[in-house]
Order: structure tokens, then C-alpha cells, then sequence
């Protein structure tokens, strides 16, 4: 049945450019790649590599300013490019494509049963009458469980990863030969991101469907894909069998991609290429220094801290009035609570490293913002440095002179800056706020260190944040919670945003950070192989509580909690024989 | 970006206000038009060929010829001049009114929305409450209210644009509140007032600034219809609304230029503080940037 000879998909010599101010931008620059039918391809590459671009060209999404300029895209036999016909009609029938955002892709107003039959009805594959049963099947088919019911709800009422089945079962309504996966898990959990791929993976191969999966995550393309094309700049850099690639690489950018993924039995600094590495040596070539400081109280000390959101029912104060009057109130009774954090207590000593590691949902960010007093908890203690900060109410935090002692780098690089001050102006802030009366010249001198400490050119000081590059906003970030000097920082996914090659940057600099200042911090994150490199010991929390704590290789080596031995198992790891290999 | 924060360095802002200007030739004329008439009305004393108030009973009622481009009205004065220095009167209440509602709308509606709950009702249903009258009505009973003077018209010309200025700066603080970087300020140990003047505001400006545009044009066409209709300035000051009114009733007796030429520059002034206003959003809204 599958012609493995001739090519499903064949694109040659394919150039994009996007028409911007002041001339056009080349996005993709002669990409040539073909897919077999049946066939698992996985491109890769880092943000800006022009990989997303180049699968939408293939089916004619390109944005109004966007065109084609050469390269030829065949198809099934057929020329796509010159044929803007031919292209759709394939589209969406002979390719399907599934998004990023799952939840964007769907139509909000409609139910997800009537826009799977939508799908089956606009691809001509079924008629009225049947496609209520097919889009059940279908709906079965990418294991969503209890279909039947599911049929009516709507986009919002299902999760991230149940709306992303939804589209596989839309792009599979159609019966294709070739589905484009863009980036489809990014954004999910990892256990939701193995299901979906094992999902995605099995039905590829039972349908006989090839599939294009763009990614940034090269360990996600390892596991599933046979084959991979790595991508920079427009270009293809490297394509062949994925083992190959990864382990015997003769590319340049390719190895550095493959260095940069943090996995099981590498150094954080083996991260870096080796040209790099010097700046982020340990002065004596030690491999952990300072153990935590084991003597005396513990710099932070939290005993069962709980948070609970009240969700109310949206009554407006003058019903409640009236309800009052009347003595009708219900108000209390009808409002519904959320736990979010229930009875979480650690203790950190001065120099440590925590992890806490746990899934959308669980509670982490809600604790962090509490450790960092940028939240009330519902409940419990939290002592700093033997006072008792819990007591302080958030609101009127900023006036604690603890307020300064803990400090935050925030998850999104740029979100977290605001637009109008420049990087200097940024860094500034909280200094003046903490030392108002610091003279113009130590203000200056202390910006600039804070700005060296965070490895942020000094050059860069007077740039707006948009004038700076993912990595170099993350430095700002740090730097701004270094300037006053804190005795801990609370470090809330500060590399989830960035590419791989710079999270290696930026994670060796704090690294860096904490050999040279004595840091104390609490990394939050959802990548087990992060945390590995970066703490002592983890925190794993699910559903707002704290199913395991241990240090780091003990959690990784006989986790105790069969969710975390899960949570670990579904991270996508390069091929362990890759690990020794490349370099 | 979700929230489309706009952050753009002054050049590039210039050189993306160049571009869409160079594609939108109304608007770029606009922009070219206000400072004109800003700049004409500020040296209007000076270059006003006439006295505006000075009658001259042996030219009474020329039409628009070579010494009086505009001709003269009924007791002779011209009217370029008093087109010209009523620039002044009409274009300063403006100001002066957009000024205060810009002002005082940015903090009612900025505090509401960052503080919410009931300081954010109480902001909101007054807004709506002085919505739900016609404005103009508003403005001639705050005119009768407070006496015949400058003064009132500018305090009714910025009652009236209060609830806009209000809702806007309301909705563009409530969308800022959700943004990291105010959690950030707030670690940085930003107290509630100093996040409230040093981040969000700020960054509401750009959109707050096309509105003040648009309220220019409404406060100048709010202080003409007022005199128009007999309310706040009186004769002979020289003003659009008030030369329009005296020049009405001289139309069917075919004295045109005594209302076309006050009421072109009003039409004109109001048409031009929108474009301007369209004009802005364009340069300041980043999904039309390419």
C-alpha cells in the first residue's frame, strides 16, 4: 500500500520573504526536504530558524505580507506552488495541519462534536446523516474518554491537551496523507505531551499518515521522529536519520544544539561549547562547592502554608444589598473554594538550591508568589531569617525592610519589563527604592555591577526592551533582582521562554552567581532535566501539595511517588548512546 | 504581544510614523494642518491684517476682494481677522478643557481600575450615570448653572469628555494590571502609588493621547455650539459659534462669507483633530506595524 520509492511530499529550493519597512526579510532561504509516505520528519530548530514559516508556505498560510519566491512543492504527484487551486484542495484534505494553541484554533462558540462534523462535512468525506457517528469514532480514535458526552462541550470547558486531540481528530477527519504538526505540544505538560505524541505517533502509524512535527525540543524529535532536519536562519542545515544526526553531527550549529539540551549525565557547563566555557569555570575546577551551610537557624522556614481562592458567583453588590434587606442572603452559600497551595512546609538552608517541580495547575507559581509576598496565604507561617514575614500583609510588603532580602526573576523575559524603561532605568528601580538615599555615582556603579554580575553587556544599559534579544531581557531580569543585593531568589521558570543554546547561558550564569555571592535560591520549573542540573534538593508538588521531597539524585534515581517516577519518565530524553557521543 | 504594549524608541517610532503618513496622505495632511493653525492662532495679534473689533461703517458687508479677503460684516470688520483671532479663543478652551478631563479621567479611571472593587463601582456607575444624559444638554446646564464665562465653558467642555478619557484610561490600566511587569514592581519594592504613576500610566499614554486628539475636536465644536446658541461667550468677542450665528441670518440675503468662512475653519479644525486622532492610532498601534 505505501509506495516507499517516490516521495509524498517534495519541496526544492523553497525561498520566503516577508515584506517589512524599509525592504524584505528572507525567512526561509532555499529549503529542500521531501517526506515518504508514512514517514515521521521532524524539523528543528530555535526560534527565528524560520521553521513554522516554511510549513505554512507548504500550504498557503503565509501571511498577507509573505509570498513565495522560488522552490518548487510537490505533492502526491501534483505541483502545489504554481497551482493555487491544486493547493486548496489539498489543504486540509491531503494535508492537515494541527497549531500551537490548541484552544485558539478552535472556535470558542462552538461545540467540539459539530466542529469535528464541520470538519467531515467540509472535507466531503462524510454526508450529514454519518458524520455525527464519524466524528464520534473520531473522537474515540484520539482517546478522548467518555466521547459521547464530550460531543457537546465546548472549547473551554475541556483542558489543553483534550482540546489538542480535538484537533488531531479534525485534521484526521479528513483522511490525509500528510499531517503538519506545529510545535503541538508546546505549552502542555509533559505527561499531557506524551500522551498526545504517543497518540499522534500510533495513529500515524496505523493510518499510514506521514507526518511533518516542528519543534524546538530536540529530545521530542529524538523519541518520534526517524528522520530530522535541523533548520537556522532559512536554511537546512543537516537532514538524515535522527541517531545519526544527533550522534555523529559534522555540523557546527547542529552539535551546539545537541550540547545545549540538558539531559541525564551532563555537566550544566558541558551545556555551553567549549569555546564558552571559561567565564563560567569554577575558580578551582571543584565540581560542587560549599555545601550548604548546615549550622544555625534555617534562612527560610515555612510551616503549612495553604492558599484558597474563593471563586464567587458573580453577584454585584447592590443584589447583595437588597439580598441582605430581604434577608434572602445566599451569597455564602453558593460561593465555591479552590485549594491551590494545601499545607506545604520546607525548611531552606542559607546556600542551598531548591527545586520545585510539578505540573499546570499544581501550585507552584501560586507558592512562589507567597515565598516572595506578592500573595496572601489563606494559611500558615513563613519565617525569614528567624522574623516572621508571613505576618506582613503582601500590600504593605513593600515598606518591609525584608522586602529587599528576597528577590524574584520572573518567568516571561519581556513581560516582566516594563516597556518605557530602559535596561539601566529597569536595573535602577528597585535600588532607589531600597536605598533612596544612594548618591547618582553609586547608583551608576551598582547598576553597572549588577549588570556585570548578570553577564548583561554594559553597552546594552541605555535599550529598551524590545531592542533586546530574549536572552539578554532574561539578564536584565536577573540583574534587577541582584542589584539590592538579596539573600534569596526565588527564580520562577526563568529559562522557559528562551531557546536552548541561551537557557545554557543564562543557567550557567546563575550558576555562577551562586558560587560567587553565596546565593540561596528556589528555581521553579517544569523541566526535570533543569532542576537536575541546577538544585540539591526538589520539591514535587501535584494538585497544590507536596507528594515528595528529597534531594535531587534521590528523586531521580528510586523516585518514591509513582507520579513523579511518571512525571520523570514522560520527559523526552536524547537517546542515552547520543549522551556519551556527541561532542 | 497579547496585551500590545507599545514600546518603541523614538526613532523608530519617527521612522514608522514616516511610513504610515506616507501611505495615508489624509492624515499625514493633518498632521500638518494643526500645527499650522496652532501656530497662526498663537501669533494671531500680530499677523491680523485688521483690527478684529474695530468697525468700519464706510465698508460694511464687502464681499470677499483684494483688501478683505474675507470680506467684512455688517459694521464693517474683517472677518479674516476675526476668523484668525477667534482661533485663539476656540483652540485655547479646547485645550484647556481636554487638559482637565485628560488629567482628572486619567486618575479617576486609572486609581478604579487598580485599586477595584469599590472604588472601581462607585467610578464606573457615575460614569455611566453622566452617560446616560445627552451631553450637550449637560454642558448648556452647567453653562446656565455657572454663569456666562469662559471659565464655565471650559469646566462643561470637560465634564463632558470626562467619561471617555475615564473609561479608556479604566480599560487600558485593568489590561496593564495582569502584566508581569507589575508583579515585578512590586518585588522591586514599588508601593501601590508608585506602581500606579510609574508603570501604568505610562504605558496607557499612547492611547490615551489619540483620545485627547479626538476630544479636542469635540471640545472645540462643544465651545462653538455653545456660543452658537447664545450660552457662555458673548458679542462682539470674536468666535467661530458666534460669528456663525450672526452670519446665518445673513445667508438669504447673500452675505455668504459672514458664516462659510468662521464655519469652514470650525469644520475644518474638527475634521483635522480627527484625522489626527486616526492618524496616531495608526502610528501607535503596533498590528499595523510591518
Amino acid at each position: 500500500m505505501i509506495d516507499s520509492t517516490s516521495p509524498l511530499l517534495e519541496v526544492r529550493d523553497l525561498a520566503v520573504s516577508f515584506d517589512v519597512r524599509g525592504g524584505r526579510v528572507n525567512a526561509v532561504d532555499g529549503v529542500s526536504l521531501s517526506i515518504r509516505p508514512g514517514e515521521t520528519l521532524g524539523v528543528v530548530g530555535e526560534s527565528g530558524s524560520g521553521k513554522s514559516v516554511m510549513a505554512y508556505s507548504l500550504v498557503g498560510l503565509l501571511a498577507g505580507n509573505g509570498r513565495i519566491d522560488r522552490g518548487q512543492i510537490r505533492f502526491d504527484g501534483r505541483d502545489l506552488r504554481d497551482d493555487r487551486h491544486a493547493m486548496a484542495r489539498v489543504r486540509g484534505r491531503g494535508i492537515a495541519f494541527i497549531f500551537q494553541n490548541p484552544r485558539a484554533a478552535l472556535n470558542p462558540i462552538r461545540s467540539i462534536g459539530d466542529q469535528v462534523r464541520d470538519a467531515l462535512e467540509a472535507s466531503g468525506r462524510s454526508s450529514r446523516k454519518d458524520s455525527a457517528r464519524r466524528a464520534l469514532e473520531l473522537l474515540e480514535q484520539v482517546r478522548i474518554e467518555r466521547a459521547q458526552d464530550r460531543l457537546r462541550a465546548f472549547p473551554h470547558e475541556l483542558s489543553g491537551g483534550m482540546c489538542q486531540r480535538v484537533l488531531i481528530a479534525m485534521a484526521l477527519a479528513a483522511e490525509p496523507k500528510l499531517l503538519i504538526a506545529d510545535e503541538p505540544t508546546t505549552g502542555l505538560d509533559v505527561t499531557t505531551q506524551k500522551v498526545i505524541m504517543d497518540t499522534l505517533y500510533e495513529l500515524s502509524a496505523s493510518h499510514g499518515l506521514a507526518t511533518l512535527l516542528i519543534t524546538h525540543d530536540v529530545g521530542l524529535a529524538a523519541r518520534y521522529c526517524r528522520r530530522i532536519a535541523v533548520m537556522c536562519e532559512g536554511k537546512v542545515v543537516e537532514t538524515g536519520p535522527t541517531a545519526e544526526v544527533l550522534e555523529r553531527s559534522r555540523v557546527p550549529y547542529t552539535q551546539r544544539l545537541v550540547a545545549a539540551t540538558p539531559r541525564v549525565g551532563r555537566a550544566l557547563i558541558e551545556l555551553l561549547p567549549p569555546c564558552e566555557r571559561g567565564a563560567f569555570k569554577a575558580p578551582h575546577g571543584e565540581k560542587s562547592p560549599s555545601a550548604p551551610t548546615s549550622e544555625g537557624f534555617p534562612l527560610l522556614d515555612v510551616q503549612g502554608l495553604s492558599k484558597t481562592f474563593r471563586i464567587n458567583p458573580s453577584v454585584g453588590f447592590l443584589t447583595k444589598g437588597l439580598r441582605k434587606l430581604r434577608g434572602t442572603n445566599t451569597v455564602e452559600s453558593v460561593a465555591t473554594t479552590h485549594d491551590a497551595v494545601r499545607g506545604v512546609s520546607f525548611a531552606l538552608k542559607r546556600g542551598s538550591r531548591l527545586g520545585i517541580v510539578g505540573e499546570s495547575g499544581s501550585g507552584k507559581t501560586t507558592l512562589s508568589r507567597m515565598l516572595a509576598r506578592l500573595l496572601d496565604q489563606s494559611e500558615g507561617q513563613i519565617e525569614f531569617d528567624g522574623q516572621d514575614i508571613g505576618a506582613v500583609p503582601s500590600s504593605v510588603f513593600s515598606r518591609s525592610t525584608v522586602r529587599h532580602r528576597i528577590q524574584v526573576v520572573f518567568q516571561d523575559p519581556l513581560g516582566s519589563l516594563n516597556p518605557r524603561f530602559n535596561a539601566y532605568e529597569a536595573i535602577l528601580n528597585p535600588l532607589r527604592r531600597s536605598e533612596p538615599s544612594l548618591s547618582r555615582e553609586t547608583q551608576r556603579a551598582r547598576v553597572v555591577d549588577a549588570a556585570r554580575l548578570a553577564g548583561l553587556d554594559r553597552l546594552l544599559l541605555s535599550r529598551f526592551p524590545h531592542q533586546l534579544s530574549g536572552g539578554q531581557q532574561a539578564r536584565v531580569g536577573i540583574a534587577r533582582a541582584l542589584v539590592v543585593k538579596p539573600d534569596l531568589l526565588i527564580l520562577d521558570e526563568p529559562t522557559s521562554a528562551l531557546d536552548v543554546s541561551i537557557q545554557a547561558v543564562v543557567l550557567n550564569q546563575l550558576d555562577l552567581l551562586r558560587r560567587e555571592l553565596g546565593l540561596t535560591y528556589i528555581l521553579v520549573s517544569h523541566d526535570l532535566n533543569v532542576i537536575r542540573l541546577m538544585c540539591d534538593s526538589v520539591l514535587v508538588m501535584r494538585s497544590g501539595q507536596v507528594i515528595e521531597s528529597s534531594d535531587v539524585e534521590t528523586i531521580f534515581r528510586s523516585p518514591a511517588h509513582a507520579y513523579t517516577r511518571e512525571l520523570i519518565d514522560a520527559v523526552p530524553h536524547l537517546p542515552a548512546q547520543v549522551t556519551e557521543k556527541a561532542q | 504581544m497579547a496585551a500590545g504594549i507599545v514600546s518603541l524608541s523614538f526613532a523608530d517610532r519617527a521612522g514608522h510614523a514616516a511610513h504610515v503618513l506616507a501611505r495615508n496622505p489624509v492624515s499625514a495632511a493633518a498632521f500638518l494642518f494643526i500645527p499650522a493653525l496652532v501656530l497662526l492662532a498663537a501669533l494671531a495679534p500680530w499677523i491680523v491684517p485688521y483690527d478684529p473689533n474695530a468697525t468700519d461703517l464706510d465698508h460694511v458687508l464687502q464681499g470677499p476682494a483684494a483688501p478683505h479677503w474675507f470680506g467684512t460684516d455688517q459694521v464693517g470688520r474683517d472677518v479674516l481677522s476675526r476668523v484668525l483671532i477667534a482661533a485663539r479663543l476656540d483652540l485655547a478652551i479646547a485645550f484647556s478643557a481636554v487638559i482637565l478631563s485628560f488629567l482628572a479621567g486619567t486618575f479617576v479611571g486609572g486609581a478604579a481600575a487598580f485599586f477595584g472593587g469599590v472604588t472601581d463601582r462607585v467610578v464606573g456607575r457615575a460614569t455611566d450615570v453622566l452617560m446616560t444624559f445627552p451631553l450637550f444638554v449637560v454642558a448648556m446646564a452647567m453653562v446656565a448653572a455657572l454663569g456666562n464665562s469662559i471659565q464655565s465653558i471650559v469646566v462643561a467642555s470637560a465634564v463632558v469628555n470626562l467619561p471617555f478619557f475615564v473609561r479608556l484610561a479604566r480599560s487600558e490600566v485593568s489590561v496593564l494590571r495582569s502584566q508581569q511587569f507589575v508583579e515585578a514592581a512590586r518585588a522591586g519594592g514599588n508601593s501601590n502609588l508608585q506602581i500606579l504613576f510609574g508603570f501604568m500610566i505610562p504605558n496607557a499614554l499612547p492611547t490615551l493621547t489619540v483620545q485627547v486628539s479626538t476630544g479636542l475636536g469635540w471640545a472645540v465644536l462643544n465651545a462653538a455650539s455653545l456660543s452658537f446658541i447664545g450660552l457662555g461667550i458673548r458679542p462682539p468677542t470674536a468666535e467661530w459659534g458666534i460669528m456663525v450665528a450672526e452670519g446665518a441670518a445673513n445667508i438669504l440675503s447673500g452675505f455668504w462669507w459672514l458664516a462659510i468662512f468662521p464655519g469652514a475653519a470650525l469644520t475644518l479644525t474638527v475634521l483635522c483633530f480627527n484625522l489626527l486622532g486616526d492618524g496616531l492610532r495608526d502610528v501607535i498601534d503596533v498590528r499595523t506595524r510591518r
